[in-house]
């Protein structure tokens, strides 16, 4: 029996604008085990960025309970739920990932810094010699190509060591071949360190990479994917 | 004047005095707060994820105390999962080897009875079949074992691709010749690599090996390399029979072997290890297949590192 | 609860953001650093001003008080004064005679006071420097200084020694021996003897009607209605004289001035930084989003923020007031002596206070600039990180009409962020009333300082050769020949010549001569009027008058002066005269009166034809002056006697002609019994001292236009960054570079003509109220056309030039598409 680090239950996110209520996730029920690879797919609009929002504590569900590895998010406050971003998750989005004022290196061990955590600095030296980033280390994040920028984000998402990375269509930017490298070592170092990785996309290739796809349309969960989880 | 600046360190004082005693209450406080989770731990209990309180140092320590936590339990579970895996492993040896030294028994044994020279020297054949089928058994055993205990040393060196393609290529064409199977091969011969020439070689040519197993006589095998921003890309196309894609996340796992062919020569463990191999060198494969119209692997490697 | 020790991340990130947004920090620097230099100036100056202008007034009062009544009180009055909560001392002092003459000396003419000891003690004690002795106890006691001893003919003596003294009082005049009992030296008037209260009881005065009050009040700024409410309570008589001082009768108006410039300052920072940190922070709304899907807490993104602040506003702060000090220190005797205040042994110092009253203010307008601002990054929710920018605007579609098209567009952006806008037209009218303001102000101060010479002569020598008793005393001190040699000189227009000779008014019952004398002793109390009668029938020449010959010319300005003028040809005939006359209300029957008087032993008749306040021609005679015609005191005497010589130039203000002028009057013989009054001099002194305050008022609204300018720059800039990818549309569907140029220069024309607009309704009611609260000479409220123009010409170009400028600066020579393509 696998443990399940993300669960929800009919999760719920109505948004009002005017006299409209947009249902961007109407009763979400979604789990995700320890180290699993999981792609969400579906058209934009369908919800799939709100659900990751969710789970990353970024935005509170209208109703439903979200729990991630066994805290419930719903009971935290603003505070709380920075901590639980700071410690917990690590995000790629898919641009404006970078803090401008600060260089590459800083930008990597900005959450721990924000945590006062001891920064590992060969696993950071590591990860940038991986990423063949070391000597882009003191650049400013405006003097590197966008393919470039999301690899930073990257290594900053793995440089807390979080028990999830979530990435909301981290290759949006980037050309074909480009992206699936991205993915390709986000998959290979999230299982390196025994992360659970989430990714959003819209591309069917970069997903068939994932364990499992979830495909959610109009704010649900349409079919359970190709649920054949790899055995080491 | 004087009263002023009597007044002022006064309270200067008080304040230092209960700023001190604070600090202490909140030391011990800590400290009572580690000890705790420490005991627990110490009884082997999992602590449990709390709610982060505040942005505190307990708050910190303790996310970190809970990790270690985890770590431990994880660190449990993957041993006995190994220490099943090693079981699994020894049931699968034996009963891989039970069949072909059955055989070699039988034949033996019908050997003793027969007195026909060619009859004999047809089971000597088969015999030999059976050793052979033996010998590749404990081979890929050895490779594996040595995989699996890590007595197998990654050596990388930069060196140019195409010749680790020449070995592998090398070591398929006889029978893809047999096959009347051609092999179309298409790369940059200035492409150098930091990669372990000899290992690389060995999960190309299990991943070939595979290709020309499944592929039909006059089908074709196209293999390219590509280097990509971040990976050098091998892709190996086959015009097989294509795998059904419920069985394409399976294909990796040790002994896997597809329903239809066990009639085939293999064990099983060719795609596994060719995984493991480029795992290691922190590369990854994937692979596309459509049933019927042939089966893409795609072997990545890191451009660096 | 142990805290995470998380903190240098933030700072790190403050001064990272601050480095790499170094412009609008810059500039946020900048004005902090020049309101805390202003703030800490304006208070500085303002207070030493304050400062110098009490002790100033203490040292010509020769006391420190605040209010004094003249003319006597009643003991009620004294008690109610002692009574009253805001009333801190009272002094009182009655006249006691004068002295009349010493062993020394036969003419000494000084007064004789007496003062009670709150006077001596409390009230006087700031303005005296030296004392030896003590106040006088006993009715021969005398308290004395160096000057009044001179006045006496013997500075020699000191305390304990002796001395005769003639002196007169209400009881006569008399002669006594005093010892002197203290020497004292200071500010004030120093020809003054005190004498004890034994003295003084005997010499007839009494507080009932001579007594003076001089009052210290607790505070030194009091409102005005304070000053009314003590006059009220005091029930005055009409006779009684109710007389605050100039300081404390304009020290809160002042404090104000100052609080309420000082506000202004606050008030256009507060507007700038507001402005700064609002744009900044809308502006970042995604980067705010991103710090804190990272795990930043809004404390921390509070603490972020702040930190900035404090890095910009402590250095601002700390060198912006160091730099006033510096300023202050070097500059504020410089200022005070523009403003018209002696800063000799004013001990000017730096005030600590102050230091943290501009600390704190500026550091509270910081604050409060923050508040909003931080409110916004705060209510920035994670998810914002993830939002991707918005797409441009769709905005009201615009109605195509020919040539008002793009005036709509830049009245549309315009209302597209009201707030925004406000706070810019805000900051620019703020800029913009307060140079108007000073302008008003500095312009019309000038108005009020500079007295027009009479009948605008560039030049004026008068003969001061005269005394009051001997008739003969006066002297030919301006020669006919002095005259040749100043008409003959280069550049001299005109030469008006004032003649006179001393005539004596014999005294007549019931006549003109006898009203004069009544007149005289009604203003000098202590005379018996019986015995200066008596004195005036037998000597009449001690008492004698002046003929005053004046020449067409000058005849026609006073004539024009009078309430009623008279007929020339009279005049001209010799039928009438003018008399001159000092006191305050025309005694009627003056008029129409025949006037017969005595010159060299002939006796001649003229009548009164009108009666002049204008005091030009008056000498020391106690007889009256009477103005005539040239022609008709020619005809009495072939040579008489140049009183004035009143001279014009070419050129006004010909430097070299005067040069060669007052060499004249220095080689003259008679050089110390001639004064001058020149023109040009007077043009000299004031024009500087104006010059300067202009220089300084000019000074101060410029510093604070820049503030205003820098807002506006900040926010035509960030808006025009904002809109670039608008921009960019417009130029892709086919609007030219020119066109959009003429778009930009719209709106700025607009953010001008608005301000300016501001500044003159709201900044002209601003101007007029403070202009009112100064006026105390009743000038007419008149703008300062020139400079205002000239200011607004400057604002509208600012205005027009920033927005086409920074536009020109982003887009460059970029492609369109390059341009298009941008996103942050």
């Amino acid at each position: 029996m696998k443990k399940m680090i993300v669960q929800t239950q009919a999760l719920k996110k109505y948004y009002h604008t005017g006299n409209q209520t947009v249902k961007a996730l109407d009763g979400v029920d979604f789990e995700v085990a320890e180290r699993e690879f999981v792609s969400i797919i579906g058209k934009s609009g369908s919800g799939k960025s709100t659900l990751l929002h969710m789970i990353g504590g970024l935005d509170t569900p209208s109703s439903g309970t979200v729990v991630v590895d066994g805290v419930n998010l719903e009971a935290l406050n603003s505070e709380q739920l920075a901590l639980f971003r700071r410690r917990k998750v690590g995000f790629v989005f898919q641009q404006y990932n970078l803090i401008p004022d600060l260089n590459v290196y800083d930008n990597i061990t900005f959450p721990l810094e924000l945590d006062g955590a001891p920064i590992d600095r060969d696993f950071i030296q590591e990860l940038l010699d991986t990423l063949q980033l070391s000597d882009k280390r003191d650049m400013l994040p405006a003097m590197l190509s966008g393919g470039e920028q999301q690899r930073v984000a990257i290594i900053r998402a793995l440089a807390t060591k979080p028990a999830i990375i979530l990435a909301d269509e981290p290759t949006g930017n980037l050309d074909v071949s480009t992206s699936h490298d991205v993915i390709g070592l986000l998959k290979i170092l999230s299982r390196k360190y025994q992360q659970t990785l989430i990714v959003i996309t819209h591309d069917s290739d970069i997903a068939q990479m994932a364990d499992r796809i979830v495909q959610i349309e109009d704010g649900k969960i349409l079919a359970k994917g190709s649920d054949c989880h790899v055995s080491e | 004047m004087i009263m002023i600046i009597f007044f002022a360190s006064v309270c200067i004082a008080g304040f230092a005095l209960w700023k001190c005693a604070c600090l202490k209450h909140d030391v011990y406080e800590y400290t009572a707060q580690l000890d705790a989770a420490i005991d627990r731990m110490l009884k082997n209990d999992a602590l449990q994820p709390i709610p982060y309180e505040k942005d505190d140092l307990w708050g910190k320590i303790f996310d970190r105390l809970v990790r270690l936590s985890q770590l431990y339990t994880h660190k449990n579970l993957e041993l006995s999962e190994e220490k099943h895996r090693l079981k699994e492993l020894v049931s699968d040896i034996s009963h891989q080897t039970k069949t072909p030294i059955a055989n070699i028994k039988l034949y033996l044994e019908m050997m003793e009875d027969e007195r026909d020279v060619d009859r004999n020297q047809d089971y000597l054949k088969k015999m030999n079949g059976q050793v052979d089928k033996l010998d590749f058994l404990l081979q890929s055993m050895v490779k594996m074992s040595r995989l699996e205990t890590g007595t197998i040393r990654i050596q990388k060196q930069h060196v140019p691709l195409a010749d680790t393609l020449a070995m592998a290529i090398g070591q398929v064409v006889a029978q893809a010749d047999q096959k009347n199977i051609q092999i179309h091969v298409q790369y940059d011969e200035q492409l150098r690599l930091n990669h372990d020439k000899k290992w690389t070689a060995e999960a190309i040519f299990n991943i070939l090996d595979n290709a020309v197993k499944y592929t039909n006589a006059g089908g074709n095998i196209h293999v390219v390399v590509c280097r990509q921003e971040l990976f050098t890309k091998i892709s190996i196309a086959d015009t097989g029979k294509g795998i059904a894609p419920e069985r394409q996340a399976t294909i990796f796992t040790r002994f896997y072997r597809e329903p239809e062919v066990h009639d085939e020569e293999g064990i099983g463990i060719g795609l596994y290890l060719a995984r493991e191999i480029i795992t290691l060198q922190n590369g990854y494969i994937e692979v596309q297949s459509q049933v019927g119209r042939g089966s893409t692997f795609m072997i990545y490697l890191p451009n660096q590192g | 609860m142990l805290a995470n020790n998380n903190q240098a991340i933030i700072n790190k990130l403050a001064k990272n953001s601050v480095r790499t947004n170094k412009k609008q920090y810059a500039i946020l620097f900048v004005t902090i650093l020049l309101s805390a230099l202003m703030l800490f100036c304006v208070f500085t100056i303002g207070m030493a001003y304050l400062d110098a202008s009490r002790l100033q007034n203490t040292r010509l009062n020769g006391a420190e008080y605040d209010i004094a009544t003249m003319n006597g009180f009643t003991s009620e009055q004294l008690h109610t004064l002692q009574q009253n909560d805001a009333v801190q001392s009272v002094g009182m002092e009655s006249y006691a005679g004068s002295i009349k003459g010493s062993e020394f000396d036969d003419t000494v003419d000084v007064g004789l006071l007496w003062r009670d000891d709150v006077f001596w003690d409390t009230l006087m004690a700031p303005a005296r420097t030296a004392l030896k002795g003590h106040y006088p106890q006993h009715k021969n006691e005398l308290m004395v200084t160096k000057a009044l001893l001179k006045a006496c003919g013997n500075e020699n003596l000191s305390v304990g020694d002796r001395l005769t003294l003639t002196y007169e009082n209400n009881t006569g005049i008399h002669t006594d021996d005093f010892v002197i009992s203290g020497l004292w030296d200071g500010y004030g008037d120093t020809t003054v003897g005190f004498v004890s209260k034994a003295f003084y009881d005997e010499t007839g005065y009494d507080l009932k009607n001579d007594g003076i009050l001089c009052i210290k009040l607790n505070h030194n700024y009091v409102l005005p209605t304070t000053l009314q409410t003590i006059e009220k309570s005091l029930d005055f008589s009409d006779r009684q004289i109710f007389a605050p001082t100039s300081y404390i009768e304009n020290s809160l108006k002042l404090l104000f001035g100052i609080c309420g410039l000082a506000l202004v300052i606050c008030l256009s920072a507060y507007l700038l930084i507001y402005n700064i940190l609002y744009l900044s922070v809308s502006g970042k709304i995604r980067y705010y989003g991103l710090l804190q899907s990272l795990g930043m807490t809004k404390k921390q993104l509070v603490r972020f923020i702040t930190k900035q602040m404090l890095l910009i506003g402590v250095s601002g702060i700390a060198i912006g007031n160091l730099l006033g000090i510096v300023l202050c220190m070097t500059c504020v005797p410089y200022v005070l002596g523009v403003f018209g205040i002696s800063t000799e042994n004013t001990a000017l110092q730096f005030n600590p206070l102050i230091l943290m009253v501009s600390i704190v203010v500026t550091g509270l307008s910081i604050l409060l600039g923050m508040r909003k601002p931080i409110q916004i990054a705060t209510r920035v929710t994670p998810v914002e990180a993830t939002k991707h920018r918005a797409a441009i605007s769709k905005g009201k579609g615009y109605k195509k009409k020919k040539g008002a098209f793009f005036w709509r567009m830049a009245f549309d952006q315009l209302g597209k962020d009201k707030k925004k806008t406000l706070v810019v037209l805000l900051s620019l009218a703020t800029s913009l009333s307060v140079f108007y303001c000073l302008t008003t102000i500095i312009s019309s101060q000038g108005e009020r300082t500079v007295l027009p010479n009479y009948w605008n002569a560039d030049f004026v020598i008068q003969n001061q050769t005269q005394t009051t008793e001997d008739i003969n005393s006066l002297q030919p001190a301006i020669t006919d020949t002095f005259v040749k040699d100043i008409e003959g000189l280069d550049g001299i227009k005109d030469v008006h010549l004032v003649e006179g000779v001393p005539i004596v008014l014999p005294y007549v019952s019931d006549g003109f001569s006898e009203m004069w004398i009544r007149n005289y002793i009604d203003r000098t109390p202590y005379l018996s009027a019986e015995e200066v009668i008596a004195d005036y029938r037998a000597n009449p020449s001690a008492y004698y008058g002046m003929l005053i010959g004046i020449d067409d010319e000058q005849f026609e300005y006073v004539n024009q002066s009078l309430n009623h003028p008279v007929d020339k040809q009279d005049f001209l005939d010799g039928k009438i005269c003018l008399v001159q006359y000092e006191g305050s209300e025309i005694p009627a029957e003056y008029l129409n009166q025949t006037v017969p008087f005595n010159f060299q032993g002939t006796s001649y008749e003229i009548t009164v034809g009108a009666v002049s306040y204008d005091t030009q021609y008056s000498g020391r005679d106690i007889g009256a002056s009477l103005i005539v015609s040239q022609a008709y005191l020619d005809s009495l005497t072939a040579a008489p006697t140049t009183l004035d010589m009143y001279i014009y130039y070419d050129k006004t203000y010909d430097e070299a002609l005067e040069k060669k002028l007052t060499a004249l009057v220095d080689n003259s013989p008679y050089s110390n019994d001639l004064y001058t009054e020149s023109q040009y001099e007077n043009m000299k002194t004031i024009q500087e001292s104006q010059g300067n305050m202009m220089a300084i008022g000019t000074t101060i609204a410029l510093l604070l236009l820049l503030v205003g300018v820098l807002n506006y720059a900040n926010t035509i800039a960030s808006s025009i960054q904002n809109r670039k990818r608008t921009f960019a549309v417009m130029e892709g569907i086919g609007m030219s570079r020119k066109q959009l140029q003429q778009l930009l220069m719209r709106e700025g024309v607009l953010y001008a003509a608005f301000s300016v607009l501001m500044t003159l309704t709201i900044g002209t009611a601003i101007t007029y109220a403070c202009f009112q609260s100064m006026n105390y000479m009743a000038v007419p409220f008149k703008i300062p056309v020139l400079p205002l123009i000239g200011a607004m010409i400057l604002v509208l170009l600012i205005c027009t030039l920033t927005p086409v400028l920074s536009y020109k600066k982003l887009a460059g020579n970029r492609a369109i598409v390059e341009r298009l393509r941008d996103y942050e």
